[in-house]
């Protein structure tokens, strides 16, 4: 059956694209979110204009949408994967999209950890640099946790937009098939799909967070 | 152990300047609990954070185990720190860690092995009574269990100061006492010094040595404790008391006092007595020697860091001219009396 080989494919597709750019955004997001934080006012390490430089470079990257993003950044993957068509270049835009989304989903999570507690820190001796890696990151974890679901889960949104540079993926056959060829039951199935892909992952994000909550 | 030398702290936001702290003195003996009492806003927390330099002073000098911390550069001041335990009135522990992990915490940070933090953490956790807790989260213990583990974590690096912010104000009355009978108990062992700062006079009259009572950022008032609760020097000091200790003549006697005698009147005794004195029996003397009969119109004993302390008003009778001597001989017995008044026969 050549379509059920299709869906596997474009599953696998969604998936790879999905988990690989959600991973960059963790790698990269994680100390973009840290560095927001603590340039903060009256943070561990004010600092107001790289705090406005960064955060306007965040806001300017958030502000695109999307499909222009794709699209603008073609030459910046073409320098990277060598190619600017096929599902591993679509990695590249879709962690761009995903970074600094990320990085403010920590940045809230981060300020969300009473200043009482970074007063403990700061009584005990503890240099800036314990603060966040013993105080301020393990106690926003839950809340880093459902931010990295939240994330996953626009990735999958943004995914379908992929197909656009032949990133391939569900929302690519949904197009495809479905609207392109008004196949509707194939439409159809391919949304089951990805119901069910949102679903399963918030329900271990969900999970996760539940467990590091010791509430 | 602690010294603060002419400490001011102005907070300035725009133009606006606020004067938090204004030239503060304070020394705090080793192994004395020295307590620091006044009402909110007065600038008690300003002032117990710059004896860590949470809050930086404008002005003056913090000395800690003959160190001056205000001199010293970042790392130096951190080092410093660890020998400055601190609690918190709402305890600031750390959710995700269990009792355990958060003892160790202070030990994780100065780059202790797993071992050598084991064999910390586990005395302390006897210490405080935590055993059977060390694996519990922080979100399954009462008020006071967590109190006790901010202590045990504030006592992981062997400080030689505890500082304590607030410490009982977030916990009921039983919980209360049992936090305080840990801090004397503590005290005694290690021959900690404690700084504590509260709202409350009954800490102070718990478990102080020594109090200083701070309004609208100065010290207005510093005493032992016995003089502090016995004579109070500002009227602020003895709203504080009069809440806690039967100081005042019973109201019906109040309004029908005379400053001074009159015809068939008799004079009204304020005694105050407490240690040693308080095992006397003084008033058997003032009949036998004296011939003075007293009338006890009002009298408890309180305990002040688990010292009676003695007050009693009363009325004298057939006091005279003799009245003079006895009180001169209680004064010779460490008994403090004034004669609030004089009042009719009847």
């Amino acid at each position: 059956m050549p379509m059920l080989y299709e869906f596997l494919t474009a599953t696998w597709q969604t998936l790879y694209m999905v988990f690989i750019s959600g991973l960059l955004a963790i790698i990269f997001g994680l100390p973009l979110g840290v560095l927001l934080l603590i340039t903060r006012h009256q943070q561990i390490s004010e600092n107001k204009y790289l705090n406005g430089m960064v955060g306007g470079m965040v806001n300017a990257i958030r502000s695109i949408p999307f499909i222009i993003l794709l699209v603008a950044l073609i030459p910046l993957t073409r320098l990277i994967v060598g190619t600017s068509i096929g599902t591993t270049a679509a990695i590249v835009p879709l962690s761009i999209a995903a970074i600094p989304f990320f990085g403010r989903i920590v940045e809230s999570a981060l300020s969300e950890v009473s200043q009482g507690l970074l007063e403990v820190g700061n009584a005990m001796g503890a240099t800036p640099f314990q603060i966040i890696r013993k105080i301020l990151i393990p106690e926003a974890r839950p809340a880093i946790i459902n931010g990295i679901t939240l994330m996953l889960v626009n990735l999958i949104g943004y995914s379908a937009m992929a197909g656009a540079i032949g990133g391939g993926g569900l929302g690519d056959l949904a197009i495809r098939y479905g609207y392109q060829r008004f196949d509707v039951n194939i439409m159809i199935a391919t949304i089951i799909i990805l119901i069910i892909m949102v679903q399963c992952l918030q329900l271990v994000g969900d999970f996760i967070a539940k467990k590091l909550l010791h509430r | 152990m602690i010294e603060l030398i002419n400490i001011s702290k102005i907070f300035r936001s725009g133009i606006h300047e606020f004067s938090a702290l204004k030239n503060i003195n304070l020394k705090v003996a080793p192994g004395e609990i020295f307590g620091i009492i006044g009402k909110s806003g007065a600038g008690k927390s300003t002032l117990i954070r710059c004896v860590n330099l949470l809050e930086r002073p404008t002005q003056g000098d913090v000395i800690v185990a003959k160190k001056n911390l205000t001199t010293l550069s970042e790392t130096e001041l951190r080092h410093s720190r660890r020998q400055i335990g601190m609690i918190f009135q709402h305890f600031n522990l750390l959710g995700t860690r269990t009792v355990f992990e958060n003892v160790a915490l202070p030990l994780e940070l100065q780059g202790l092995s797993k071992k050598q933090i084991t064999e910390k953490v586990m005395p302390l956790l006897t210490l405080t009574q935590l055993e059977d807790k060390h694996n519990a989260y922080p979100a399954d213990l009462s008020g006071g269990q967590k109190q006790r583990v901010a202590i045990a974590r504030a006592l992981a690096c062997e400080p030689k100061v505890l500082l304590c912010d607030e410490a009982t104000s977030a916990l009921d009355l039983h919980t209360t006492k049992s936090i305080l009978d840990l801090l004397k108990d503590i005290n005694a062992k290690l021959n900690l010094s404690i700084l504590l700062i509260t709202h409350e006079i009954e800490v102070v009259k718990e478990i102080c040595d020594r109090v200083a009572l701070i309004d609208q950022g100065e010290i207005i008032e510093e005493n032992d404790i016995y003089s502090f609760f016995t004579q109070p020097q500002t009227s602020l000091a003895y709203e504080f008391i009069k809440t806690s200790l039967k100081h005042d003549l019973p109201f019906n006697l109040k309004d029908k006092l005379f400053e001074h005698p009159v015809a068939n009147s008799q004079a009204i005794l304020r005694i105050i007595f407490h240690g040693q004195a308080a095992a006397e029996p003084f008033i058997a003397h003032l009949m036998q020697d004296f011939g003075i009969k007293l009338n006890i119109l009002q009298a408890n004993i309180e305990f002040l860091k688990k010292e009676a302390l003695g007050i009693m008003i009363v009325k004298t009778i057939n006091a005279h001219d003799k009245l003079d001597q006895a009180m001169a001989y209680l004064k010779t017995k460490n008994v403090n009396v004034e004669i609030l008044g004089y009042a009719n026969a009847i």
